[in-house]
């Protein structure tokens, strides 16, 4: 963005370079991204609130809130309300000062990510050359966050939640980050614009179905970013049945409501970097990104917003997977989280940046066998699968002797 | 716990137990997502309670649903069985006792249930009522469960009588707001009774003052300014106040029969009646058309009479003649 | 005037209270979890005091009494059929089961028979009553572990039995149904084909319960092997009903001590096997009452089958007396075991004794030994998969 914020200073007749103002103006604009970026999460994670709540009670044969608004959709802003204006208690015997500081960390851990993410071709706050390194680094924040919250509370259940929270999320930490070393490899960049330039709009120029090693790295990345954002089968932070509520047990009204934010809010985050990393981002099938950089005017406006209507579409997807999965498994106990991470997605992971680092040797000496597999593995782990589980649903549904009702009681 | 944990599954070979468990996995992704993602295209059992059902919910609990809680105080002998029978002492029973020729000889003064022990239990115990039932038939007659229960239901979920139109309510309002007195009775021929009444007891101001009472519709409403009827009639009979149209309840009428008294009392006698009188029963119908013209002609001091101009800005008003609210539309009030 | 016949004194055991526990505790620096009364998953009001070291725990002590609301006591105040309504407070889940234990109990002091017509009702509302626990419980298991989806999809089914048995006997949870000598109302107007079409629907949806949660591998491997009880420890700790029955034992009051018309029908008690960890395991348990299920279906459309007619209620005097100090004793097979009743008859209307034996009071013995070395989310699953119920517990 900063480009386009020395462009903006040439159009007023200033050289930016010189210009005694310029440090204001960047000034200026950081506080307006920062404004953006924060209201954007909050209304995501409010939106996204609605929505898993509306999708749970449909796959769990219930109608859901649907009386605020147009089907409900108005129903977190009243839950916001409310949330806002309920008394924020501190336990008597609580540590005060850490009890009420540690929702900001993890706002600001949340909050930094958006720094780094893209949005559309042209929509990124800064296209850091080390763009996944910052991402991974400032999640971390979290976590600090999260052991604050539970040893502050001065509650059994919530230290428990901590605890259990702060071994889950520093390991998945590695599997996830060399699962996102291999969209790295093949990009041979760090910068999120410049992984989703290396891939194409088609579906099998992704690098999902790149090969098979990038197929699982895939959903190795997957797996750890719902570890990591607390979500179901790795909701043990906050396991309702077995800690009432984890690390947030003890808190309420705003504060209660910021960790809530940044639980919803990371659906997107994780949504969105898969999309990026794996699923070609904002790339729009037939047009490649050099025509985008060379168009100027209406035409540009129009692309950069079936961009991002495109990236939003994919990130949306995957939103929705993440709650259908939270109303679908249950949660692993803490063992086997342990087992899950260290002898499956570490040993996978490794072997298959190692596998990719090959296959691009590979694929430099033949560059058909590269174009081949995209196909073989567009059609055998995309095309099939998805056929086959829609009959597979028609046929749920037909077994038990219902009918496909989608419209009815919304 | 690791050694609890260590299933038979996991034996077979140590590559084996690894591919199987990611194998298993996947397969219980598969099967599990397809079966909630089914749901989303089904339609959701739950119904939206109270408003969006398709049939009221009191129309779908069965015959025997025993939430009603009744006495059929028609077959009720007073004899005190269920109150004994009771195994919780819910039920706490007062009786009077009768001569048994004009009262019965046992009347149920107070039937309580505590509410707070109450279990809802259908009662098995009607057959032990002891009497005898009444003659002829051989049993006592009893309702089925929740028949008294659900008809006062009925009753309170029926559509309310169309609210009535404004042209009805004028039409009516000489019936509604008039005198409670028996028809027929014209406010005219009314008046100079009264007044005939008020000269007898011209000196006796507090008796004075029920004749006028008489002649207002008794509601104690204060619209007049005073506390209430009373207060009124002590103002106009000692003399402190002039004014016989303050009694808004009564209307025309009471404003007639006031004046009519007033009349007789300032001129001592009662005044005649009219010759050309409308017969009384269309008087009832429209009497504040009516009532007037004899207190106009003998009261000079009177004010022009109010049925021409109530009627006036009525009928301009109401030029498009509104609609008779269907009972459908107080749905939403219920 | 003879005394009548008492219980014999139970040995002395070695009475530890909750305070030296906590004082032992203490001494060993581990920390003490209070997990309970108000915890989302003990299943109502039961306390656990849990000596944990981090996750795992090295014991967990069950503190049972504050739902206690002296139900026996009541029934020696009551009159025989005035206690009737109160027995469905002793298991509100599976309430025709504590029915049908007192109906049998006194029946068996009067000495009548019940009419078979009375006896097929009985087993339609109590295999319906079966069926509608085990959903409760097989729901709420899969809810602790921490699948929610599960949960509503048993009580949707549940809700259709609610339908069923409001309409046999005008309440969804306490029926107060059956009678002594026979029960309150004969079935409705097409009820058997209400039941059949409920059971043909009730078997597909088992299926697909099996695939979204008996099968799947999460809850497989948070289930199998965890806390096995192997059969001789499940006799030694009196376990009953499905408990017992995941530990490998056939032991089923219906078939072994049989009562009303079970011996006419033809069903099969599914024993735990094993098939995903070791017998007796959490999971056996869970597969046990799915099995169970499929059997009271199989019941149930045998019933309405061969439902003979007839009269409902037996001649029974209107004032329940016996003479002092006669007793009787009655099993039954309730959702969650052996239920029995003991009643010794006071010289008038009421009871001079009631005893009720319950099946998840004697797995509340149980936990403590199942819990050392268990994590605090396999405490969670134990209690869920011994299905205990704190009414029923404390009663």
């Amino acid at each position: 963005m900063q480009g386009w914020i020395d462009s903006l200073i040439r159009g007023w007749g200033q050289d930016p370079a010189t210009w005694p103002w310029t440090q204001i103006v960047y000034v200026a604009f950081m506080g307006l991204f920062a404004f953006i970026v924060i209201n954007f999460a909050a209304i995501t994670a409010g939106i996204f609130s609605w929505a898993e709540r509306r999708v749970a009670a449909r796959m769990q044969s219930r109608v859901g809130p649907n009386r605020v608004g147009p089907g409900g959709f108005l129903q977190w802003v009243a839950d916001a309300v409310k949330l806002l204006t309920k008394e924020d208690l501190v336990p008597a015997e609580a540590d005060n000062f850490l009890f009420r500081i540690a929702p900001y960390f993890m706002m600001v851990g949340f909050a930094c990510v958006f720094v780094a993410l893209p949005f559309s071709h042209r929509l990124v706050i800064a296209d850091m050359n080390i763009g996944i390194f910052f991402i991974l680094a400032v999640t971390a924040l979290i976590v600090v966050g999260i052991i604050m919250s539970g040893w502050s509370s001065n509650s059994k259940w919530s230290l428990f939640g901590a605890i259990r929270s702060a071994a889950q999320i520093i390991s998945y930490e590695i599997p996830a980050g060399m699962a996102l070393m291999i969209p790295v490899l093949l990009a041979g960049t760090l910068s999120t614009q410049g992984i989703i330039r290396a891939q194409g709009g088609w579906p099998w120029q992704w690098f999902v179905f790149d090969n098979p090693a990038t197929f699982a790295a895939f959903f190795i990345y997957f797996i750890s970013a719902l570890a990591e954002g607390n979500r179901t089968p790795f909701d043990l932070p906050e396991a309702e049945s077995e800690l009432v509520s984890g690390y947030n047990t003890e808190y309420s009204g705003m504060r209660f409501s910021y960790f809530f934010l940044v639980e919803w809010g990371n659906m997107w985050v994780m949504s969105a970097l898969a999309s990026t990393m794996f699923l070609g981002g904002w790339q729009i099938p037939g047009v490649s990104a050099a025509q985008l950089d060379a168009m100027t005017g209406g035409r540009a406006v129009a692309f950069e917003l079936l961009s991002l209507a495109i990236f939003a579409g994919k990130t949306l997807f995957w939103v929705f997977v993440v709650m259908w999965l939270r109303w679908t498994l249950p949660r692993i106990r803490v063992d086997q989280m342990m087992n899950m991470c260290w002898k499956y997605l570490v040993p996978v992971s490794f072997a298959a940046v190692i596998f990719v680092a090959g296959w691009m040797l590979v694929v430099r000496a033949a560059p058909a066998v590269g174009t081949v597999t995209h196909w073989i593995m567009f059609l055998a782990a995309g095309v099939l699968p998805a056929a086959f589980f829609i009959n597979r649903v028609a046929r749920n549904i037909h077994d038990t002797g219902d009918k496909f009702d989608f419209t009815s009681n919304w | 716990m690791a050694e609890n944990v260590t299933t038979q599954r996991q034996t077979p070979g140590a590559i084996g137990a690894y591919v199987k468990n990611v194998r298993d996995t996947a397969k219980s992704f598969w099967e599990g997502m397809s079966v909630t993602l089914s749901y989303m295209f089904r339609k959701p059992i739950t119904t939206q309670y109270p408003d969006r059902v398709p049939v009221p919910v009191r129309d779908t609990i069965p015959p025997r649903y025993r939430g009603f809680l009744e006495v059929d105080m028609d077959i009720c002998t007073a004899c005190q069985a269920c109150e004994r029978a009771c195994p919780i002492a819910v039920i706490n029973i007062d009786i009077l006792k009768g001569d048994g020729k004009i009262t019965p000889k046992l009347r149920m003064e107070r039937f309580d249930i505590d509410i707070g022990k109450l279990r809802f239990v259908p009662d098995p115990l009607v057959p032990a009522v002891p009497y005898k039932p009444p003659k002829g038939s051989d049993a006592f007659p009893r309702r089925a469960l929740g028949e008294i229960t659900r008809a006062l239901i009925a009753a309170w979920d029926a559509p309310p009588p169309p609210f009535p139109s404004k042209e009805q309510l004028e039409g009516d309002s000489g019936a509604a707001h008039g005198k409670p007195k028996p028809a027929g009775l014209d406010p005219t021929a009314m008046g100079r009774q009264l007044a005939a009444k008020a000269l007898q007891v011209k000196e006796d101001k507090p008796k004075l003052a029920k004749v006028f009472e008489e002649a207002m519709a008794g509601t104690d409403c204060g619209d007049c300014g005073y506390a209430d009827c009373k207060g009124y009639s002590e103002g106009l009979a000692s003399g402190k106040d002039f004014s016989p149209e303050k009694c808004a309840p009564g209307g025309a009428d009471s404003k007639a029969m006031l004046e009519t008294i007033l009349v007789s009392l300032k001129s001592g006698k009662v005044p005649e009646a009219p010759a050309a009188e409308a017969p009384p029963p269309a008087e009832t119908k429209a009497p504040a058309a009516e009532a007037p013209p004899p207190a106009e002609a003998k009261a000079p001091a009177a004010e022009a009479p109010p049925p021409a101009e109530v009627p006036a800005p009525g009928t301009d008003a109401e030029a498009p003649p509104p609609a008779t609210p269907e009972p459908g539309d107080r749905g939403p009030l219920r | 005037m003879t005394e009548p016949r008492r219980a014999p004194e139970s040995p002395t055991m070695e009475m530890t209270s909750n305070k030296e526990v906590l004082r032992r505790i203490e001494y060993t620096g581990d920390m003490l979890l209070n997990m309970g009364p108000q915890h989302p998953s003990t299943h109502g009001v039961i306390n656990f005091l849990v000596q944990t070291d981090g996750e795992v725990m090295k014991r967990a002590i069950p503190e049972v009494g504050y739902l206690h609301r002296s139900i026996e006591k009541i029934g020696e105040k009551c009159t025989y059929n005035g206690f009737m309504p109160y027995t469905d407070r002793v298991d509100y889940i599976a309430a025709m089961f504590a029915n049908q234990g007192w109906a049998m109990a006194v029946e068996r002091l009067l000495g009548v028979e019940v009419p078979k017509r009375a006896e097929y009702c009985r087993v339609i509302a109590c295999e319906l009553n079966r069926i509608a626990s085990h959903l409760i419980s097989a729901g709420t298991m899969a809810m602790d572990v921490g699948a929610v989806t599960p949960f509503p999809y048993a009580l949707r089914e549940r809700e259709f039995i609610n339908d069923l048995l409001e309409e046999l006997c005008g309440a969804r949870l306490t029926y107060n149904y059956l009678r002594i000598g026979g029960v309150a109302f004969d079935l409705p107007e097409g009820y058997a084909d209400k039941v059949i079409t409920f059971v043909d629907h009730f078997e597909k949806i088992l299926v697909e319960f099996n695939r979204l949660i008996t099968n799947n591998e999460i809850f497989v491997q948070r289930l199998a092997g965890l806390a096995a009880i192997p059969r001789e420890m499940a006799i030694d700790y009196c376990l009953v009903g499905p408990n017992l029955r995941a530990s490998g034992v056939p032991f089923d009051v219906r078939k072994d001590l049989p009562y009303s018309i079970y011996p006419e029908l033809q069903f099969e008690v599914p024993v735990g096997r094993g098939e995903m960890g070791a017998v007796g395991d959490a999971w056996d348990r869970f597969s046990v009452r799915i099995a169970e299920m499929k059997q009271s279906c199989r019941i149930l459309r045998q019933c309405i089958a061969q439902i003979p007619k007839g009269e409902t209620m037996a001649k029974v005097p209107r004032k329940i007396k016996f003479t002092e100090g006669l007793e009787a004793y009655s099993r039954i097979e309730s959702a969650r075991g052996d239920m029995q009743y003991y009643v010794v008859a006071g010289g008038g209307e009421n009871a001079y004794r009631v005893k009720v034996r319950t099946g998840s009071f004697t797995a509340m013995g149980i936990i403590d030994v199942l819990s050392r070395g268990l994590m605090i989310a396999d405490l969670v699953a134990l209690i869920a998969s011994l299905d205990v119920v704190a009414p029923e517990i404390d009663r």
